[in-house]
């Protein structure tokens, strides 16, 4: 039990630490202009932090694939949506307020 | 009897009602109210075909014609269809997997306020100033905005919406759960039926369709009510709304015809002696269904320039969509193929069902090409192709579920010789009704008046629906008279298959008596039956309808009641506050109940739960809440994206505000969700002093993030940085908002953890609730993790 107890306790720690940092990182890099596609690699760094959380703090890791793949369905619809969404919009002439 | 005596048992029954969860009661309210709203919907559909009786008519108004078209396919498809479907799946699902209730009896509850105070915050806008919402059943935008559609009607609609989306949400979680993790031993998913089957793939498809249309309701709400512009802007503006609405719309088709689908096959199996043709097949073509109905909603927008490339992908799945419900038309035909064919009432409806079905399903192909699509869609053959669905499949599917079950549910024979007068009649006037409407294919949809050409067919389109709308009074009489008069019906009155028939008509208040259990052979035994499981007695609670009678008060607030104050645009009175109250008490007295174990239900033993083992319900139910909340958000954020990805100028993020602060909210929140979870690893060690530290903290911290919350919106408005400032400001506003909310729930949620703490509920054995409510917490951490750099950087 104690075991269970430290392995735990790291994990989260461990996590937490990374959260914290991924977000002063992405604070960093695009403060100081180091991101050269800034909305890729905040999509990058959130997705991952996101991906710890839920493995990680939500224990998805522990649960059985039909679980698992509630979130990576959904995912998948999502991602259907904003394709087809924002590809509609890249086609179209952007607007101009004025 | 003395009139006492009387009283009390009328406020018996009242109490009952009022306070009921138990699942065969909830299906009964549901059945009768989406009765009420189809009564309601169908005579707005009388009048809109009075009106076009024949050209020059003035029986309407152009607008008064608006208000009745919109409101008679808002309340067909939001308040009968799927309502009735829920209501005959609430009395019949949970018999035919063997189960003695709901999974979660309360929630089922719940679901079913919501959905009548919906429904009559629906009906009461037509009283609001100005009328009712008159901008047709999509509400497209920028027709919504208060320039067009001014009054307080179309925001009654919206909320109404917003109530019953939230009701379905609940509902989608309940059955979920319930089929997967509560079917009988032995209730394979191989031997489900195919009313359950389908049940199953509706709530999947509700699960990850109705969150777009909350967000979408929800940001009309917001520009009507608080002056934002999401929908009015041209850079989000009618192609968001779209987006939103038919990536909801498409997919709520299927939800409408897929327990329609469910109840013709389990009575053409019965009625045929034969079991189901080719099932495997059926349900894989309802799955490929499913998933395909979420890649078709762009054949809704062919017309607005969309890229090339989508339009043809999704013009090649809106073709592709009709293979898997042509098989299943094929398999209910070949079960009818040499089958020993009883025609009683809901054979005849179901056999209709599939003849329209034909009719509906091939003239809806035509509309995936995409020229076809731009040549029909403003016209009246979409007009007839979609009611050969909905009225022609669907309500006639209903049709036959009702006369199905009818004995079960209420013990007594219908009239027979009346159900097939009524089929042959609702047959016949629904091809004069429907019919000419695919002849009137030049004809403008949504218009009042028409040029003389066209009389012809809208007069015998009329003389079918009267005839159509009158051929309903038949069962009502039919059903009235036969519950009081009707021979008692027998336990299995068809000699049907499915479970449902095992117990007695009506069922007891357990369902069964024993426990079901299905053999290898398929033979169904009853065991002895624990103690445990009678636990309807005591299950009664007025949380629910609390819960629905504040939501009611709030709608009310909003057109009566002494204004105590606006926000923007929106009056809040005491009758509104009033109702905020109501809900609030009814909210604490549920978890006051919980915090009591009031409602504890044992888990049924051995129950079949494939592929949710050793996940237990609770939690169950919570992954798939938080994958509608996912998906809602994920709505919210796309939301984001479009709207950046339109704007050519877009200031950054770190420009517009504070990084420090968005940073030590990260750091606050990222820690409280740590402390919840030392919290929890230190109670499975049996340490509750600290369980109730950790909980205390993170409760704190997420007390402390909102306050840091307020501090910053606080500045930024006075600063002039408001709702007024741009559709940035409005994306800020709005989804910092609803995460904060999330933060204020999560923070609740935490402290009824710490309540039940500190009665001594926890120890190292027993933590019922910490895990399921710090999953919350994760999700709620998640979106942050997309929030904060959206906002602060970006």
């Amino acid at each position: 039990m104690t075991g269970d107890f430290r392995a735990s306790l790291a994990v989260y720690t461990f996590v937490w630490l990374v959260l914290v940092g991924g977000a002063v990182l992405e604070a960093v890099f695009i403060l100081n202009g180091i991101a050269r596609w800034p909305e890729l690699f905040v999509l990058g760094v959130s997705g991952f932090q996101a991906s710890l959380i839920l493995l990680f703090y939500m224990h998805l890791r522990d649960e059985p694939l039909s679980v698992k793949a509630m979130p990576v369905v959904t995912l998948l619809l999502l991602v259907a949506l904003l394709a087809s969404a924002i590809t509609s919009v890249l086609a179209c002439t952007p607007y101009v307020a004025g | 009897m003395g009139e006492s005596s009387y009283i009390g048992q009328f406020r018996s029954f009242v109490w009952r009602w009022l306070t009921t969860t138990n699942h065969k009661d909830i299906g009964i309210l549901y059945i009768l109210t989406s009765i009420y709203f189809f009564l309601a919907a169908g005579v707005l559909g009388t009048l809109v075909r009075f009106q076009l009786a024949r050209p020059g008519n003035t029986i309407l108004t152009g607008n008064e014609y608006n208000e009745v078209v919109t409101m008679h396919g808002l309340f067909m498809l939001l308040w009968f269809a799927s309502p009735l479907a829920f209501g005959l799946a609430n009395y019949i699902v949970p018999l035919q997997i063997g189960a003695r209730d709901l999974a979660f009896p309360r929630l089922n509850a719940l679901s079913y306020w919501l959905y009548l105070v919906s429904g009559l915050i629906a009906l009461i806008s037509f009283f609001a100033p100005g009328g009712t919402a008159s901008v047709g059943w999509t509400l497209y935008a920028p027709l919504t905005s208060d320039i067009y559609a001014p009054g307080k009607g179309l925001d009654l609609v919206g909320l109404a919406i917003i109530l019953f989306s939230i009701s379905v949400t609940l509902g989608t979680i309940n059955f979920l759960v319930t089929i997967v993790k509560m079917r009988a031993p032995g209730m394979t998913w191989a031997r489900l039926p195919m009313f359950s089957w389908t049940i199953v793939f509706t709530v999947l498809l509700m699960l990850w369709a109705f969150p777009t249309l909350i967000v979408a309701t929800f940001f009309l709400f917001m520009d009507r009510n608080l002056g934002t512009r999401f929908f009015e802007s041209p850079i989000g503006g009618s192609y968001l709304w779209a987006h939103l609405f038919w990536f909801f719309g498409h997919p709520e088709v299927y939800i409408l015809l897929f327990p329609a689908l469910g109840i013709i096959a389990d009575v053409i199996s019965t009625f045929s002696r034969r079991q189901l043709f080719a099932k495997n097949i059926i349900v894989l073509g309802l799955s490929l269904g499913t998933a395909l109905s979420f890649v078709v909603w762009v054949h809704h927008m062919f017309i607005t320039g969309i890229a090339l490339e989508i339009r043809k992908i999704q013009s090649f799945t809106t073709a592709i969509i009709s293979v898997p419900f042509e098989m299943t038309v094929i398999a209910m035909i070949l079960t009818l193929w040499r089958g020993r064919i009883w025609y009683t009432t809901p054979m005849l409806f179901a056999i209709g069902s599939i003849f329209n079905f034909i009719i509906g399903g091939a003239t809806g192909v035509f509309l995936s090409s995409v020229p076809l699509d731009i040549a029909f869609r403003g016209t009246y053959w979409v007009v007839g192709h979609f009611h050969y669905i909905v009225a022609g499949v669907i309500t006639f599917g209903l049709m036959a579920g009702l006369y199905y079950w009818f004995p079960k549910i209420t013990g007594r024979m219908y009239n027979e010789t009346l159900g097939k007068i009524h089929f042959a009649i609702a047959f016949a006037s629904i091809h004069a009704l429907y019919l000419p409407m695919f002849f009137l294919m030049d004809m403008p949809r949504r218009i009042y008046d028409y040029a003389p050409e066209w009389a012809t067919y809208n007069l015998i389109a009329t003389v079918g629906a009267i005839i159509f709308g009158l051929s309903f009074l038949i069962p009502l009489v039919n059903f009235t008279y036969s519950l009081w008069r009707g021979p008692r019906a027998p336990d299995n009155p068809w000699g049907a298959y499915t479970m449902e028939w095992l117990t007695t008509s009506p069922p007891p208040r357990h369902n069964f008596e024993g426990e079901p259990m299905i053999t290898g052979d398929g033979r169904v035994v009853f065991l002895a039956a624990n103690g445990g499981y009678h636990h309807h007695v005591e299950h009664h609670t007025l949380a629910p309808f609390g819960i629905g009678l504040g939501a009611l008060l709030f709608g009310l607030g909003l057109l009566y009641g002494p204004k105590l104050f606006t926000i923007v645009n929106l009056d809040v009175t005491l009758i509104s506050i009033a109702g905020i109250l109501v809900i609030a008490a009814s909210l604490l007295k549920w978890a006051w109940d919980d915090v009591h174990d009031r409602f504890a239900i044992p888990e049924p033993r051995a129950a079949e739960d494939w592929p949710l083992t050793g996940v237990d319900k609770v939690r169950s139910g919570v992954w798939v809440f938080l994958v509608g909340d996912l998906f809602l958000f994920g709505a919210l954020i796309g939301t984001w994206l479009f709207i950046r990805t339109r704007s050519l100028v877009w200031e950054p993020g770190y420009m517009s505000h504070d990084l420090a602060i968005g940073l030590v909210n990260t750091f606050i929140l990222f820690t409280a969700t740590y402390f919840y979870l030392l919290g929890y690893i230190f109670l499975k060690r049996g340490n509750t002093a600290a369980f109730t530290a950790g909980m205390s903290l993170a409760t704190a911290l997420a007390i402390a993030f909102l306050l840091v919350k307020v501090f910053e919106w606080s500045h930024l408005i006075e600063a002039g940085y408001t709702l007024g400032s741009g559709l940035q400001a409005q994306l800020y506003y709005t989804l910092t908002g609803l995460h904060g909310a999330h933060v204020l729930f999560g923070a609740l949620a935490t402290m009824y953890l710490v309540a039940k703490a500190l009665k001594g509920k926890y120890t190292r054995d027993s933590h019922k609730g910490v895990v399921e409510i710090g999953l919350y917490w994760g999700m709620v951490e998640m979106i942050w993790v997309f929030l904060f750099p959206m906002f602060y950087l970006l």
